[in-house]
């Protein structure tokens, strides 16, 4: 095995591992706030379940970046020759999605858990309540985009 | 299309026809009566509030004990109905449930008791249960409780201790009480169950080492006999709850047949529950009451040949709103817009004196949720489904708008699915289904340019809204300052990166003066004008963080592809047999419905977040309050003619 390819998989492992880790801490607080909710209300599980889901997408979009560098190099059927520089470069490009996924879905996780505590109080205000925390998401889908845009067109 | 023009309504009628008109404001459901307080308290106008304006036609029935008999029958068994089903609720047979009035309250009282009694049960066998847990431990005991007492020399104790300490326990007892006896009768989850007997001389000793282990002296209360006949005793209590609960549980049975007639009954006091909801509303008077409230305007002619058709001891009147005063908000849009004015509502209502921008939020959502989503089996799915249901359960008012809303988004997907060619992520793609247009993902750039340009587009008519507003106010000049020049500058700069950049470059530069000198207008002093005007250039970075949070489009769009992609990959790897479709069949299925779920949400909420920031940002002006009119809502009938309410 090569430079090359252990930076790819590197990239892979940094993209689904940190942004993975991120949505895991920022459902696990949102969901004590939602059962914490749904001990007092039990028909509010369905608008605090989709609260709870909203940090959950970074690490989707970790998976999606690791799925990417996966398939350009082919890993699935043998991996492809890839040069030192290349693998850097994938692996820089996973960078965002990982610490951005990572972070972001831990902030997003506390807005979601005050806005399940708004939806206790004001079960009609549902609309407002996901706007919070899908304000956050806005700069997981930026690193996103910055990710996908380095890992789909890195020459190999 | 617009917000609908409403009209103050007054109306005095006599009391006796007032349960009647109420009924024609509920079938009509266009009424909405307010909080009426008398201003003029002179003395032609005497309150009778203390009289019951409701009469009692079903005597004694409360809405929440209908409620909770219904819930209790369900538990056992309810016979199953059709997906959607609703009773057909004609005059006649509502005639006849009132009559048969006194029998459901029957019904009600005894499905009460049940109720009760099951609760009963389920006490009895919890504490049963407990106690048995509690007396399990010392069944080796074979004496009678009773007689576990001091001797006239011996001290007898029964007593639990910790089971980490029972070792320094049973030493200190052996070394310093040199006349004593004990025994480990059983154990419980981290105790151990001690019987001791000492000489009572000893009782300053042993007090030490039971204060010391945390001996913990039990005693027991509730029998006699050896724990084992207790137990005995309480499992046979059990049984007997047992039988009890099948007794109940026929009872609950035979009641049964009557679930129908207690829904339609239900019903029917929610309806009129509503209806007597609005007469604390109203004043009245020995025989006469007044209502005030709002009605649309265009329903006029309609509600007084109505109230014409069943008195003619009225007088109703319509008086337009003032300009400054506040009335409650209700939309008027065609039927394909309707759904969308859900999303409004959950943002805010509009002021009364702002817009309705359903009509123009509706077709950018649409747009917005189909590329986000972006897949046309996806789209499909969701089209057929959302149609099924909502006519399937035949759902009214909001359930139906949100039915329409996911079959209208269906549409909505399979349309730009079908555009970039997803069908099941790239499963089109594999069995050779080319896009329409093309690949976001072999062509990012194009996709990027597309969000962008559909995002200006938001963002300038967002604008031209806002314009429209302040016209629609006789604001002119500030039309043409705060949007006017911003829509020069603007296109200015756009221009620029064409190829007649130098019209461009003039049009930026005739906004950008234009915007220095006008935007501090209402700033006081020469110097904090043109400060205010030169700093609301820094404006320009607001606009372009607005139109780069159009990429989320393309990222969105990005991740429903490749989740899709992964559990094609996956399912694909299995190879195609027969054998190993077994497994890749469940693996795609579950795996798609996985990817329609977090998608679809996540369209959802950005779509929102789009409207909502980006595009009402512009203009939106909330705080309105909505339009709530007396009317029919109903769980489990339909109602077939107005004489049923």
């Amino acid at each position: 095995m090569e430079l090359g390819q252990i930076l790819a998989i590197a990239g892979v492992a940094v993209s689904v591992g940190l942004a993975g880790i991120g949505s895991a801490i920022g459902v696990g607080i949102a969901g004590q706030s939602a059962a914490g909710v749904v001990s007092e209300d039990p028909d509010k599980f369905g608008q605090t379940l989709i609260l709870q889901a909203l940090p959950g997408t970074q690490g989707i979009y970790g998976l999606l970046i690791g799925f990417i560098i996966l398939l350009r190099t082919n890993f699935l059927a043998g991996m492809a020759e890839i040069s030192p520089e290349a693998g850097w470069m994938l692996l820089f490009g996973a960078l965002p999605i990982g610490i951005v996924g990572l972070f972001s879905a831990i902030a997003q996780g506390k807005a979601s858990a005050a806005s399940i505590g708004l939806i206790a109080k004001r079960p009609e205000e549902q609309g407002k309540a996901i706007i919070f925390p899908a304000m956050v998401e806005t700069y997981a889908v930026l690193a996103l985009l910055a990710s996908f845009l380095v890992v789909w067109f890195v020459r190999l | 299309m617009a917000i609908v023009e409403m009209k103050k309504i007054s109306l005095v009628a006599l009391k006796s026809d007032m349960d009647r008109i109420l009924k024609v404001f509920q079938a009509l459901g266009n009424v909405e009566a307010i909080e009426t307080q008398i201003e003029d308290t002179g003395e032609s106008i005497k309150q009778t509030f203390s009289e019951s304006a409701a009469k009692k036609d079903i005597p004694l029935l409360d809405i929440s004990l209908v409620s909770r008999a219904l819930a209790t029958l369900k538990r056992y068994g309810n016979k199953k109905k059709p997906l959607g089903y609703r009773h057909a609720l004609s005059a006649d047979k509502a005639r006849e449930i009132e009559q048969k009035a006194e029998v459901l309250r029957d019904v009600v009282l005894k499905c009460q008791g049940i109720d009760d009694k099951l609760s009963e049960i389920r006490s009895g066998k919890t504490r049963l249960n407990n106690l048995i847990l509690q007396t399990e431990p010392w069944k080796a005991l074979d004496m009678p409780i009773k007689e576990v007492k001091d001797t006239k020399e011996a001290r007898v104790l029964l007593g639990t201790v910790g089971k980490e300490i029972s070792d320094t326990f049973e030493r200190l007892l052996a070394e310093s009480l040199n006349e004593c006896w004990f025994h480990r009768l059983g154990e419980n989850r981290d105790e151990y169950c001690y019987i001791l007997i000492y000489h009572k001389q000893l009782d300053k000793e042993a007090a030490i080492i039971i204060k010391e282990s945390g001996f913990n002296k039990t005693s027991f209360t509730g029998f006699e006999g050896t724990p084992m006949d207790a137990i005995y005793d309480y499992v046979k209590q059990i049984e007997a709850y047992d039988k009890q609960g099948v007794e109940v549980e026929k009872q609950a049975e035979a009641l049964l047949a009557h679930t129908d007639d207690l829904e339609i009954l239900f019903d029917l006091l929610t309806i009129k529950q509503d209806r007597n909801a609005q007469t604390e509303k109203l004043i009245k008077t020995r025989e006469a009451f007044y209502l005030k409230g709002y009605a649309p305007a265009k329903d006029e002619d309609l509600i007084r040949r109505k109230l014409a058709s069943i008195t003619d001891a009225f007088r109703i009147d319509f008086e337009h709103i003032g300009h400054d005063e506040v009335y409650p908000v209700a939309f008027k849009n065609p039927a394909v817009v309707r759904p969308y004015e859900m999303i409004t509502k959950l943002y805010s209502m509009p002021n009364h004196t702002s817009i309705d921008s359903n009509i123009h939020m509706a077709p950018f959502f649409f747009t917005f949720f189909g590329i986000m989503l972006g897949d046309a089996a996806y789209g499909l799915i969701m089209a057929v489904l959302g149609t099924y249901f909502t006519i399937k359960l035949k759902l009214k008012g909001d359930g139906a708008r949100m039915g329409w809303l996911v079959a209208s988004l269906g549409v909505a997907t399979l349309i730009w699915g079908a555009l970039f060619g997803s069908w099941f992520g790239d499963g089109g793609a594999r069995i050779g289904i080319a896009p329409i247009w093309f690949d976001p993902m072999t062509n990012p750039v194009l996709m990027l340019g597309l969000c962008f340009g559909l995002g200006l587009i938001q963002i300038f008519t967002g604008m031209g809204i806002k314009a429209w507003i302040n016209i629609k106010r006789g604001l002119y000049l500030d039309a043409i300052f705060d949007q006017g020049l911003w829509y020069l500058l603007l296109i200015g700069l756009l221009l620029m990166l064409t190829p007649v950049s130098a019209v461009g470059g003039y049009m930026a530069i005739i906004g950008a003066i234009g915007l220095v000198l006008t935007q501090g207008r209402t700033q006081k002093g020469i110097l904090s004008k043109f400060t205010t005007g030169l700093l609301s250039l820094y404006n320009v970075s607001a606009y372009l963080s607005d139109v780069l949070s159009y990429s989320r489009l393309f990222a969105l769009g990005l991740a429903t592809a490749v989740i899709a992609m992964v559990f094609n990959q996956l399912g694909a790897m299995l190879g195609v047999s027969w054998i190993t479709l077994i497994f890749a069949i469940p693996i795609l299925v579950v795996g798609h419905i996985f990817n329609i779920a977090v998608s679809a949400l996540g369209a959802y909420v950005h779509s929102s977040r789009l409207q909502y920031i980006e595009f009402f940002g512009k203009f939106f002006e909330g705080g309105g309050r909505a339009f709530r009119p007396l009317g029919i809502k109903t769980k489990f009938t339909e109602i077939l003619e107005e004489e049923a309410i």
